[in-house]
């Protein structure tokens, strides 16, 4: 199965290499879209079969926050998992984020492997947690 | 500015260099016979907003932002027509360092909203009353000089006033 990814992120540099690090991992991808803020990302979502979003959080015009908001109050996207990547490291933030049900938050700066095990746990694609851990280790 | 914060602008610096770029800078000081004569310099700024508020700018030469945008994409710039590239490869970076700084600054509970980091050619004249006027940290990599200024809002208003 190929899976389609959005990427949501102001700064072109951070999506190109977000996406240069998607075809490194075993992932079988199908399409990788590419937004600029929040509201760009919904009208993608809108007309596309995302499987898992990988969000900033600061961006202009709508920023992660508000699109997690957005997605969790449509009942055809809250299933979406969202993945945050931010250079914002609070624990409040990253507390609140997951009151409001991101599945996971990588703060940059990332490395390829970091990216690449949150989003095959995301999707399921790594068996259990025992598994992961031993990729990790 | 404290000797203790300097070290401690230069160790974010040099480690974000490291894992993001693959640079290696050292910490260094104008005595060290560093010169900016040669080089067209670019200043990179962004504000945080938040339980503290203030600035954080780094300034790099234009041949760095280069060498930044190619390490970080993976691919050669074209040195006649490098587009915007280098300017967003220098803005991501201090968007990372600055995230960094808050954290090892204030601790991980402290609560920010950084802007978007905005990025413009430096001229000598301005460069100098820059770091005439202004704490900075001073490092080193592959020849470049890299400096780094963080400002809280209270230094920021009372330099102006200084000034004024």
């Amino acid at each position: 199965m190929a899976y389609n990814i959005l990427v949501v992120d102001d700064s072109r540099t951070i999506r190109s290499i977000i996406k240069k690090t998607l075809t490194l991992t075993k992932l079988d991808l199908g399409q990788v879209f590419e937004a600029e803020n929040g509201r760009q990302a919904l009208d993608i979502l809108k007309d596309n079969w995302i499987d898992v979003v990988l969000s900033d959080l600061n961006m202009p015009e709508m920023s992660g926050m508000e699109l997690v908001d957005a997605m969790a109050a449509d009942g055809l996207l809250k299933d979406i998992p969202v993945v945050v990547i931010s250079t914002d490291g609070s624990v409040t933030r990253i507390n609140e984020l997951k009151e409001k049900g991101i599945r996971e938050y990588i703060r940059k700066p990332f490395t390829p492997e970091s990216i690449s095990e949150i989003i095959e746990r995301v999707l399921g694609v790594v068996e259990n947690e025992a598994e992961l851990q031993r990729k990790l280790e | 500015m404290k000797q203790n914060f300097k070290e401690n602008l230069n160790k974010v610096v040099c480690d974000i260099l490291e894992r993001t770029a693959f640079l290696f800078p050292e910490p260094a000081d104008l005595s060290n016979g560093i010169t900016f004569d040669n080089y067209e310099l670019v200043m990179a700024t962004l504000s945080y907003r938040g339980d503290k508020e203030g600035d954080v700018t780094l300034i790099v030469p234009k041949e760095l932002c280069m060498e930044l945008a190619s390490n970080l994409l993976g691919e050669d710039i074209d040195e006649d027509d490098p587009g915007e590239k280098p300017y967003d490869a220098v803005k991501e970076i201090l968007n990372i360092i600055a995230g960094q700084l808050l954290i090892e600054i204030y601790g991980e509970k402290a609560l920010f909203t950084l802007t978007s980091p905005k990025v413009r050619d430096l001229d000598k004249e301005t460069f100098f009353s820059i770091i005439e006027n202004q704490d900075y940290a001073l490092a080193v990599a592959d020849d470049y000089p890299i400096i780094t200024i963080m400002k809280t809002r209270e230094e920021v208003d009372e330099h102006q006033s200084s000034c004024s």
